[in-house]
């Protein structure tokens, strides 16, 4: 059982390694960047652009990019949030705010979404596996 | 089939959290505007009688309004964003600011600066005595610290721009920080144009003559930042604890993606505002904002198509309901690179050919301004006497026949381009109608994907040939209409145009230190603009919302950075 377990768990690493590239990929395949400013909203110089580029590492190679984020987020750092200028990406995920728990964060609302899809699947499909093997 | 499952359980998990994240689409700033509370009902009467100089209860001076969606920064270094600015110029107080008439008048400065014979250095002398909210002394070392801090790369502020101005502004802005030395940085910090001389007394050196620069410094550029706060805050010295400030208001909490709330600042030079409290919410449904206000929950709210009917409909809304010309001027841009918009006539002949009036009245439901000129009436930079290319069919009719394709024959194919979404489409639809109807031309709509939009109107080769583009102020000074927007070298005009007459007048224009010869610069290269029409103007927006009656003493003009701005000493909360 436990050679099960280890099996699983260790598993997780390359998958989680595969769909954060998938992501990254697909998020840099969209057309479009973090500074375009959409309808209404003034357009910023090339200039500016290449100014913000150097500064969160846009200018370089998509590679390095991907490297320079996953060396942070193995450390638990996502980086700095191109949209909301003045904070990082994990307080936006994890802080909610002064007297606020973890759970009232997005990422802990999230994962009580998520764990309450997964307790779903196994209250209602636990029995029924056993039911349909049973019989 | 086990592997899979736990893949697919990983992927739905994250794909669940990623939705948590989905930035809210920005909706139009509503007005600033207080939510009314619900009167309070009149105390039944007595029966034995009560004196009758009983003090009455003071009127709470708690405003309540809506900023619709979190603003991504409120650094003033970093902002370029209605939404922040509104933020900002709450907490935070620049060297000059515009007075309800839209005057330039002295604010943290004691005085309009004194510029010297060269017309290159401006020399600020400060109030005695300012103070920041927390107590602490403000010099002009901290004006110094706020200029070099708007030019730092590091910062990497989306205005940083508007202090290239300075001598070595744009140097110290474009420097490459992987690559430059630190000392070498400083020395490119230490030789930015902006100088504490002694404590009350800043002084600017420019690389040019540049009277707009006044317009600059009464905005949020340059704002006095602590440089202290920002070293104990770090990246969160946004944060109420450490975003101290020498406006009218203190922020005094910060929910984040929920509410703000501000309080009034003892230590503001001016007096302590009387409104104690603004609070601010995130709804960026403009329908509940409505029902909000409605309810009394918000002392103002914006009023879009969708709610004016109502509004209209009942007398004590329409009593409330206030309509101010917006910064932002909409047109109908031409690609003169590309046929048949190289030529000028046909240009005009396209430009008198809708009916703006028709459009705001119809399609805007009277939420905008049919526009001739390039600035809204208001602004300086807008000229009653120019004469714009009017709606006519014969004229247009006129100017097609002379370009050589009377009655549209020979034009070549002709595609409008625009960003696709329903409210983009009815317009498009609306022009498309109208220049069939007006002109006899056959245009194609050529819908793009909003990104793919974006990304094509950025260079000329990928331009429509026609497509709708607006400007909206940077600072009011026709400076940052003409030239900033129509001058040759400019990269935002996205239309391709080249005029010397135009490029002489403004370029005139800007640096001339005689206000008379300067309006009448810009007002000639403002005609020029509508005569060779490399654009058609269209419309100017309004900021459209409604007020309740018991707010008092303020008055809105366009040039206000949050609500009541320029009338904020005077602005209170009346009995309800």
């Amino acid at each position: 059982m436990t050679k099960f377990l280890l099996r699983r768990l260790l598993w997780m690493v390359p998958v989680l390694f595969v769909i954060s590239v998938i992501t990254f990929s697909l998020m840099k395949l969209t057309p479009g960047g973090p500074w375009d400013k959409g309808e209404g909203r003034r357009e910023m110089s090339e200039t500016q652009r290449e100014i913000l580029n150097r500064k969160y590492n846009l200018d370089k190679s998509e590679v390095e990019q991907y490297l320079y984020y996953m060396a942070g987020a193995i450390h638990g750092d996502f980086g700095p949030s191109l949209q909301y200028r003045d904070r990082n990406v994990q307080d936006l995920l994890f802080d909610a705010g002064p007297d606020k728990g973890f759970w009232e964060s997005k990422f802990g609302r999230s994962a009580t979404l998520g764990l309450l899809a997964v307790m779903i699947g196994v209250v209602v499909g636990l029995p029924i596996g056993i039911l349909a093997a049973v019989k | 089939m086990k592997k899979l499952s736990l893949l697919l359980l990983v992927v739905t998990m994250l794909a669940l959290a990623a939705c948590g994240a989905t930035a809210t689409p920005e909706p139009t700033k509503p007005p600033a505007v207080q939510a009314t509370a619900t009167p309070l009902p009149p105390p039944p009467p007595t029966a034995t009688p009560v004196p009758p100089t009983a003090t009455p209860k003071p009127v709470p001076q708690v405003l309540r309004l809506n900023a619709g969606s979190e603003p991504d920064t409120i650094d003033p270094q970093k902002a370029s964003f209605v939404g922040e600015i509104d933020v900002i110029m709450k907490v935070f107080s620049n060297l000059l600011t515009f007075d309800s008439a839209g005057k330039l008048i002295p604010e943290m400065a004691a005085d309009m600066p004194t510029l010297s014979a060269d017309g290159l250095t401006y020399t600020f002398k400060l109030r005695p005595g300012l103070k920041y909210s927390d107590g602490r002394a403000l010099t002009a070392k901290d004006f110094e610290y706020g200029w070099k801090r708007h030019m730092d790369p590091d910062v990497a502020g989306d205005y940083a721009f508007t202090g290239y101005v300075l001598v070595g502004g744009e140097a110290y802005n474009t420097a490459d920080t992987k690559k430059t030395s630190k000392e070498d940085l400083q020395k490119l910090r230490d030789a930015v144009g902006v100088k504490a001389v002694d404590d009350l007394t800043v002084q600017f050196k420019l690389t040019d003559r540049a009277p707009y620069f006044l317009s600059i410094v009464a905005g949020w550029n340059g704002i006095p930042t602590r440089e202290d706060m920002v070293t104990k805050g770090g990246e969160k010295w946004t944060e109420p604890a450490t975003y101290i400030g020498n406006g009218p208001y203190i922020l005094k909490s910060w929910e984040h993606q929920t509410k703000m709330v501000f309080v009034a600042n003892a230590n503001y030079f001016r007096g302590t505002p009387p409104i104690a409290q603004i609070e601010e919410v995130q709804i960026n449904d403009a329908a509940v904002a409505f029902t909000a206000y409605l309810n009394g929950e918000l002392d103002i709210t914006g009023v879009g198509s969708n709610e004016l009917a109502q509004v209209q409909g009942d007398a004590k809304l329409k009593d409330q309901y206030q309509l101010q010309p917006g910064t932002c001027t909409f047109y109908i841009g031409f690609n003169t690179t590309r046929k048949p918009f190289d030529n000028a006539k046909v240009r005009r002949a396209f430009a008198m050919a809708f009916d703006k009036e028709g459009f705001v009245k119809n399609v805007l439901k009277g939420l905008g301004i049919p526009a001739n000129q390039f600035l809204p009436p208001g602004f300086p930079g807008y000229y009653s006497d120019l004469k714009g290319l009017a709606f006519s069919k014969d004229a247009a009719a006129k100017e097609l026949a002379d370009a050589g394709f009377a009655g549209g024959k020979g034009l070549p194919e002709i595609k409008y381009g625009y960003s696709a979404s329903p409210r983009n489409q009815q317009r498009a639809e609306w022009f498309q109608q109208q220049l069939k109807d007006n002109l006899g031309v056959e245009i194609k709509l050529d819908p793009l994907e909003s990104k793919a939009y974006t990304a094509a109107v950025k260079k000329l080769e990928t331009t429509p040939q026609m497509y709708l583009l607006g400007w909206c102020q940077d600072y009011p000074d026709p400076q940052d209409w003409f030239t900033t927007v129509f001058d040759s070298k400019s990269t935002v005009s996205h239309t391709g145009w080249k005029n010397d007459d135009f490029d002489k007048a403004v370029r005139a224009a800007d640096p001339e230190p005689d206000a008379k010869k300067r309006d009448d610069l810009y007002k000639q290269s403002g005609q020029i603009l509508i005569n060779d029409a490399p654009v058609a103007f269209f419309w100017y927006n309004v900021s459209s919302f409604v007020q309740k009656p018991y707010i008092q003493g303020c008055k809105n003009t366009p040039l206000d950075y949050y609500f009541c701005s320029t009338t904020i000493m005077q602005a209170k909360i009346t009995a309800h």
